[in-house]
């Protein structure tokens, strides 16, 4: 029987899933987290210092294709037509995918040299990472078989699908090199509690006429799933099989998962005093995933026509058992492996660019006591976002404009154009209420007047202690 | 300065109405329903009336190069007026869960084509593990030719009590009679083919 709450939580964590693109926290100078996003971010504040757990917390949801509204809801139609429907508008090139971050800690501070300016920052943060294909051919395999595909492949590559739990430990500077450049590098060491990879899948199914039978069948296949993290099957066939979770990722979280190491490398350039370019390549690194692994492939090439009778020699009737059916099976085991040997998973590699043009100085009527004398009141620009996945990077680009409103609270609103969406309208604000900063950010905004038929949303929200 | 507060008010007000979420029925979920059907190659065979000759050699002990036309002595009539072969498969799938938890339909189907001057007798059983038929069929192949073949296509359709008989089939057999060998003696030409394929149809639902 299918699992119902399976199924519901299949679909539910399609629509609230995330990709990773942060467009409207990038290069928002005003708020300490952007450092994460490009490590040579010209950060307002001399010292920040991120409320514990709080200091950034992001989502970010992305479903192409369909939304759970579009299969759940009250409107009366047929939900198997809406199912058969959604199976056969979603194309292997639809995703879900999804990013959850969480600062532990964050912490970053200027030298104190003025000829020589460094920002110094560094902290942990817990990541969610999950990405999935949409599996078009296994899953149309599936809901209706093969009889009205004869002659044509099921293409197995469409299964892809790589998920990380992992905690970073990163630390970064950025160092001024001269008025117009900015450069800036973090390192950072993964602990991942839990990999799951199945990427690098190819191969066919295809029933089609036969020549000896009626159909030939036949299995071309290079397929693997990987997984670290996660007890070992032949262990929780065991009676006595007992597992934490909770005390599996605890345990994870202090450097005792799978280790990896990565770079963030960034810059900051004026061409001029109002426009900027900027860059980041985020998460150049590798994870090295030995808390036990486990791998499963099947791979090979297997034709089957039926059953051929041969009609051993007539003495034997009623003795002889041909065991046809045992040779299919172990011809099919023998295109099936499995290992336990450590692997190597790259990190999702990001990169980010941006310009910005400044513009307005502020207009004062009695002194400018409040704004520094190169603070403009507004800057328009461009972001691009690329994210390599396993079939194909995911790209999306961004027009934004912030604004000044007062001395202690600026906004900046975004337009996204995405796989998921061309109506992705976002919105942020920073309020600095003394020594303390609260940022908001949202996008996919039209999309909040109901969140379920959106096909992607995002939220951060974040508090730090910070000295200008 | 007002027209900022009040634009910051807005603003506030903005953020505190967004984020709805329409109502939605999830319980449409247990109306979920697939039916895939499947086709599947079955059990097949081509068994030349040269095999069959050489086959009822051995039947009666001559040496396997004895020329056909020796089968033509009345001698031999008796232990030729039928010959049979059989031979069985085990089959598991029939008993996996997936079968018998949502198989609703099954079709399976035959084919015969006999260019040999034979007439054969063919019978198709379904056992379960301990050699119990839990269904049969059977069919007579009239002689035919390269020329004009002699063709026996029959389909069978399991729905309720006979479905539910087949599920506990671990075993296929098929016995093949030779009704006139006699006749190989003078045309040993020929083939008898057999296909078979099956069509399997699946309901999965959320219950």
């Amino acid at each position: 029987m299918l699992n119902k709450n399976l199924f519901i939580l299949f679909f539910l964590t399609g629509a609230f899933c995330f990709s990773q693109n942060k467009q409207i926290l990038y290069n928002y100078d005003e708020i300490p987290q952007s450092l994460l996003l490009n490590p040579a971010t010209e950060i307002q504040s001399k010292l920040y210092v991120g409320v514990p757990l709080l200091s950034g917390v992001h989502l970010n949801a992305g479903i192409s294709g369909i939304t759970a509204y579009d299969l759940f809801a009250p409107d009366g139609v047929n939900f198997n037509n809406k199912v058969r429907d959604a199976i056969y508008q979603m194309g292997s090139n639809d995703v879900i995918s999804s990013n959850l971050q969480m600062d532990i800690i964050n912490v970053g501070f200027e030298n104190k040299n003025p000829y020589n300016k460094v920002f110094y920052s560094f902290g942990i943060y817990q990541e969610i990472d999950f990405f999935m294909n949409w599996p078009r051919d296994p899953a149309l395999l599936a809901y209706e078989g093969n009889i009205n595909r004869i002659g044509q492949p099921f293409d197995l590559s469409h299964v892809a699908v790589e998920a990380e739990v992992l905690t970073v430990y990163h630390f970064g500077i950025s160092k001024k090199i001269d008025k117009k450049l900015t450069v800036g590098a973090r390192a950072k060491i993964y602990s991942s509690a839990y990999n799951i990879n199945s990427t690098r899948n190819s191969g066919k199914f295809t029933t089609s006429l036969g020549t000896n039978n009626v159909y030939t069948h036949r299995i071309d296949t290079d397929m693997q799933f990987q997984s670290s993290g996660f007890p070992l099957i032949e262990d929780i066939e065991e009676d006595d099989f007992e597992y934490d979770p909770v005390s599996h990722i605890k345990k994870s979280m202090f450097l005792g998962g799978n280790l990896g190491l990565g770079l963030d490398l960034g810059l900051t350039y004026h061409l001029s005093e109002k426009l900027t370019l900027t860059g980041s390549v985020l998460d150049v690194g590798f994870i090295r995933q030995s808390k036990s692994p486990q791998s499963y492939s099947f791979k090979g090439d297997y034709t089957f026509e039926g059953f051929e009778f041969v009609f051993p020699e007539v003495v034997d009737v009623g003795g002889q058992l041909n065991d046809y059916w045992q040779d299919l099976k172990d011809e099919l085991e023998n295109m099936y492996y499995k290992d336990n040997n450590a692997y190597t998973t790259w990190r999702p590699i990001k990169f980010n660019g941006s310009i910005e043009y400044k513009f307005g100085i502020p207009y004062t009527e009695d002194c400018d006591c409040l704004f520094d004398d190169d603070v403009y009141m507004n800057a328009i620009g461009a972001h691009i976002f690329m994210v390599n996945r396993p079939t194909a990077p995911q790209a999306a680009l961004t027009v934004f404009y912030t604004r000044r409103l007062f001395n202690f609270l600026t906004a900046k609103a975004t337009y996204t154009v995405d796989k998921f969406s061309y109506t992705n309208v976002g919105f942020g604000v920073s309020f600095n209420y003394g020594n303390f900063n609260f940022y908001t950010l949202a996008d996919n905004l039209l999309g909040y007047q109901n969140l379920a038929d959106t096909h992607s949303v995002s939220a951060q929200i974040g508090f730090n202690y910070m000295m200008q | 300065m007002n027209v900022r507060y009040y634009l910051l008010i807005v603003f506030i007000a903005f953020l505190l109405c967004i984020g709805c979420v329409k109502e939605m029925d999830f319980d449409q979920a247990k109306d979920f329903e697939a039916t895939p059907a499947f086709d599947a190659s079955l059990i097949y065979f081509d068994f030349p009336a040269l095999e069959t000759g050489s086959r009822v050699m051995n039947v009666i002990d001559l040496p396997n190069d004895t020329p056909l036309e020796v089968l033509d002595d009345p001698q031999y009539a008796d232990e030729l007026e039928s010959v049979e072969f059989t031979d069985t498969t085990r089959v598991g799938v029939f008993t996996e869960s997936f079968f018998s938890d949502h198989l609703v339909e099954a079709d399976v189907f035959y084919f015969f084509t006999n260019t040999t001057i034979l007439d054969y007798d063919a019978v198709v059983y379904f056992l379960t593990d301990d050699d119990q038929v839990v269904y049969e069929v059977s069919f007579e192949v009239g002689a035919g030719s390269v020329e004009s073949p002699a063709e026996v296509n029959f389909t069978d359709n399991f729905t309720s009590q006979e479905l539910t008989n087949i599920l506990n089939t671990t075993k296929i057999a098929i016995s093949l009679e030779v009704l006139n060998s006699p006749g190989l003696a003078s045309n040993s030409e020929g083939t008898l083919y057999f296909n078979s394929s099956g069509t399997f149809y699946f309901l999965v639902d959320a219950e």
